[in-house]
């Protein structure tokens, strides 16, 4: 008993020791370490930054590792600061590194941080000949590389990667449904066909997303696809996606498939962002069917009905249904701003 | 004698699978540190603000006389950075100026905004005031119903945007907060159904008006040195622990974020019960058991909240015997999911775990320490066998502690000086002689009155308030 005591008592001494010097360790090193960091840098970002300013800037050669990787480090936080032509010798610098080549190889590195943050650096700087590589990142088994490839694509902007990217919204390895149509907005306008081509024929998540980017970018050749989906998809989240987005691109051609949803028993959800959009729309036939959904129990509809009404201009219509909160408060809102 | 040696063996067992229990759970947690910093910059914090999909939060600050800091604290919650952003004040029938002092801060007049009745709130509803052209803030004036978790009722009930984040009125968030602790939804939206952010101890920090912390430094007083290191033992690690598991079973009510579709359906907070936040994550496990739903309860490490903890043992007193209370009531009410493997770990594992070492676990500490004194003085025990108890009672538990240390060093390292990371050491040490004790009695308190039954309350906190930059 007394030998294992003493063997328990010192285990636990050196175990104490150990973290306290791990501790006290790991704060002077970190200390000495941001020191040197920092007096490097000082040196280095204003000759970068100058670079970015003016392509004709020389950065000295890196003589050592340590010099090196400041330096691609800076002129990579900088070129996720800057835009426009201040990128260009950026980008260039990093290739002369062999940093971005670096990366290409690094997609494939056996660590998931490396190979994420390999596609980070190839979103970051746009480079198109790694569009295949990050296509098959999509599908890495960890995922934070999945989720670099997906923004890297959408920073890239090929919409020869919309379908991949609408593809990796399902599985097991699928990636955020959020960042996906972050990406998809990135790539804006140019990705509309193959978006209208899975707000036709994917899955319900894949019609639901394209849905939302559509209107998120304006797709004003969609108005009649999204009013078919509006009324006619099978899935929930589809018809309330084409429906939010109808109201966001804010252009006539959808108001009967909305009107329709908003005067039907479904869901309170799709009623209140028909109404909604039926407001951002501006079409004034909408203005009676606006005005008797003030009186929907579900108090989101009858909110979306009344800011819907003012946008219209039918102050009126809210005016004598002083009986409706949702109709009051929108009442006090026009006096203030009008008061302001 | 023999039945006391026995027991005296007990006791030795429980206390090395306590602390055994917390070095996994560290363990796990230090291994989620390691693993979310190596990834920190491909996190995409950036582009949570900018997206146009970023879900809107109402942050609910229920308030009862806070006339002292309520002011700052809007203003502080008002410039959290975050795009889509309401906050709903609840004006608990306080009986001090709070509510003048934001009216008269905010130009607040009184508006015809509704406030649907879709959670049981049994404190009248009085007013709303809005600020002229700005929905940002809401103030909500209800009466008083004595309990915390009737003003956060009333404040689901007011609130227009998908999360909600309930915050106490004295809490200081960092600016970045709602980013990172939103951010799981956002990567995970069908699945994340709350999630929590770290409390710590804001005693000894300087922040400006707009909740930014300027300067840390460890609290002045040893008692809230002591709760440092507890906070960072229990709240920052252990619940990582948890979270990492999936059965974490407490939210802060001083941080913590969830959706509010599903906090409408578990049917919002408890009103009879003083350990609401508990009750409420465990709730919501059940309801998306029962409706054998995918879902996560998730804990965010970075996203930190300031509080001020009691730095007088009386206060501290009371909020640990009312702690010891709502947990020993949770249990009770949910004893159902006990062991029950329809509830998958938070069954099998927290609840039995929550159960046989922070509720039951005060009772056995103490009772543990008597009986091996007694055996000692009675000659039932020897000393080596007492010496070993210490060890593992005592001196494991200084290990626990100085881990805790020892990984927010190598991960947050929020605590710069040198003479801080000596103070936090000692705290660790001094813990474990005489605190933890202490400790142990209030909680067998807390557990006592819950036992008896009446009605617990919350008791006031004394606050001195944040330094001011």
């Amino acid at each position: 008993m007394l030998s294992a005591l003493l063997w328990s008592a010192g285990v636990l001494s050196g175990v104490l020791v150990a973290l306290v010097a791990a501790a006290a360790g790991r704060k002077g090193v970190r200390a000495v370490l941001r020191a040197r960091r920092d007096a490097l840098e000082a040196l280095l970002r204003p000759r970068l930054m100058a670079l970015a300013v003016d392509s004709n800037e020389r950065v000295p050669h890196a003589g050592s590792r340590r010099v090196r990787r400041c330096q691609i480090r800076l002129a990579w936080e900088l070129l996720r600061r800057v835009r426009g032509d201040a990128r260009r010798p950026l980008v260039e610098l990093l290739e002369q590194l062999g940093e971005i080549a670096r990366a290409r190889r690094r997609t494939r590195h056996p660590g998931a941080v490396m190979r994420a943050r390999a596609a980070t650096l190839l979103g970051d700087v746009g480079d198109r000949a790694a569009v295949g590589q990050l296509v098959r990142l999509l599908a890495d088994r960890d995922a934070t590389a999945r989720r670099a490839a997906a923004v890297a694509l959408g920073q890239i902007g090929d919409p020869a990667a919309v379908p991949a990217l609408l593809r990796a919204l399902a599985g097991v390895r699928r990636i955020s449904a959020t960042v996906i149509a972050e990406a998809l907005m990135e790539i804006g306008a140019r990705g509309h066909e193959p978006l209208v081509a899975g707000l036709r024929a994917g899955s319900a998540t894949e019609r639901r997303i394209a849905a939302t980017v559509l209107g998120l970018t304006g797709a004003v050749a969609a108005v009649s696809d999204l009013a078919g989906a509006a009324r006619g998809d099978p899935d929930p989240g589809v018809r309330a996606g084409a429906i939010e987005a109808l109201g966001r691109i804010g252009l006539s051609g959808g108001e009967h498939a909305l009107a329709q949803t908003l005067g039907s028993s479904g869901v309170g959800a799709e009623r209140a962002a028909a109404a909604a959009a039926l407001g951002r729309i501006g079409d004034p036939a909408a203005i009676p069917l606006l005005a008797a959904a003030l009186d929907d129990p579900d108090e989101p509809v009858a909110r979306a009905a009344a800011s819907a009404l003012v946008l219209l201009g039918a102050d009126a219509e809210l005016a004598i249904r002083v009986d409706r909160p949702v109709a009051v408060e929108q009442l006090e809102r026009l006096e203030r701003a009008a008061a302001a | 004698m023999a039945a006391l040696s026995g027991f005296d063996w007990f006791v030795l067992a429980y206390f090395l699978a306590l602390n055994l229990g917390y070095l996994l759970l560290f363990a796990i947690a230090a291994a989620d540190f390691a693993r979310s910093f190596r990834r920190a910059r491909m996190a995409g914090h950036e582009r949570i603000f900018s997206s146009p999909l970023t879900p809107g939060v109402t942050v609910i600050v229920p308030a009862y006389n806070e006339a002292r800091s309520i002011v700052q604290s809007v203003h502080s919650m008002l410039a959290l950075h975050y795009p889509e952003l309401e906050v709903v004040v609840v004006d608990d029938g306080s009986t001090d100026d709070s509510f003048e002092l934001l009216r008269a801060e905010f130009g607040l007049l009184r508006s015809a905004r509704s406030v649907p009745p879709l959670l049981p709130v049994h404190g009248a509803i009085e007013s709303v005031h809005t600020i002229p052209g700005d929905d940002t803030l809401v103030v909500v004036r209800k009466a008083n119903a004595g309990r915390r978790s009737d003003a956060c009722n009333a404040g689901l009930n007011a609130a227009r945007m998908p999360l909600v984040c309930m915050v106490d009125a004295d809490s200081v968030l960092d600016p970045e907060a709602l980013l990172r602790v939103v951010k799981p939804f956002v990567d995970d939206p069908e699945r994340v159904v709350a999630a929590g952010g770290v409390v710590r101890v804001g005693n000894g920090a300087t922040i400006d008006d707009r909740g930014r912390l300027l300067d840390l430094v460890m609290p002045g007083s040893w008692l809230a040195r002591i709760q440092v290191v507890e906070y960072l033992r229990s709240f920052l690690l252990g619940r990582t622990g948890w979270a990492r598991l999936n059965a974490l079973m407490i939210i802060s009510g001083a941080f913590g974020v969830y959706r509010r579709d599903v906090v409408l359906d578990a049917g919002g907070l408890d009103l009879d019960s003083v350990g609401e936040d508990c009750e409420l994550a465990i709730r919501i496990h059940r309801l998306m058991r029962h409706g054998r739903r995918a879902y996560r309860i998730a804990f965010v490490a970075e996203p930190v909240c300031w509080t001020e903890v009691p730095a007088t043992l009386r206060d501290l007193r009371s909020q640990r015997v009312r702690w010891s209370r709502g947990l020993a009531q949770v249990l009770r009410r949910h004893r159902a999911m006990l062991a029950n493997p329809r509830y998958g770990l938070v069954g099998l594992l927290a609840m039995p775990y929550y159960l046989a070492f922070e509720a039951l676990g005060a009772m056995v500490e103490l009772v543990g320490l008597a009986a091996v004194l007694t055996g000692l003085v009675l000659g039932a025990v020897n000393l080596p066998f007492a010496l070993l108890f210490a060890l593992t009672a005592i001196v494991l538990g200084v290990v626990l502690s100085v881990s805790a240390v020892a990984i927010e060093e190598w991960s947050f390292h929020r605590y710069r000086r040198w003479r801080d990371l000596g103070l936090i050491l000692a705290a660790a040490l001094l813990e474990n002689l005489g605190y933890r004790q202490l400790h142990a009695w209030w909680r067998c308190r807390g557990l006592a009155e819950e036992l008896a039954g009446g009605r617990a309350g919350w008791g006031a906190l004394h606050r001195h308030g944040f330094e001011r930059g």
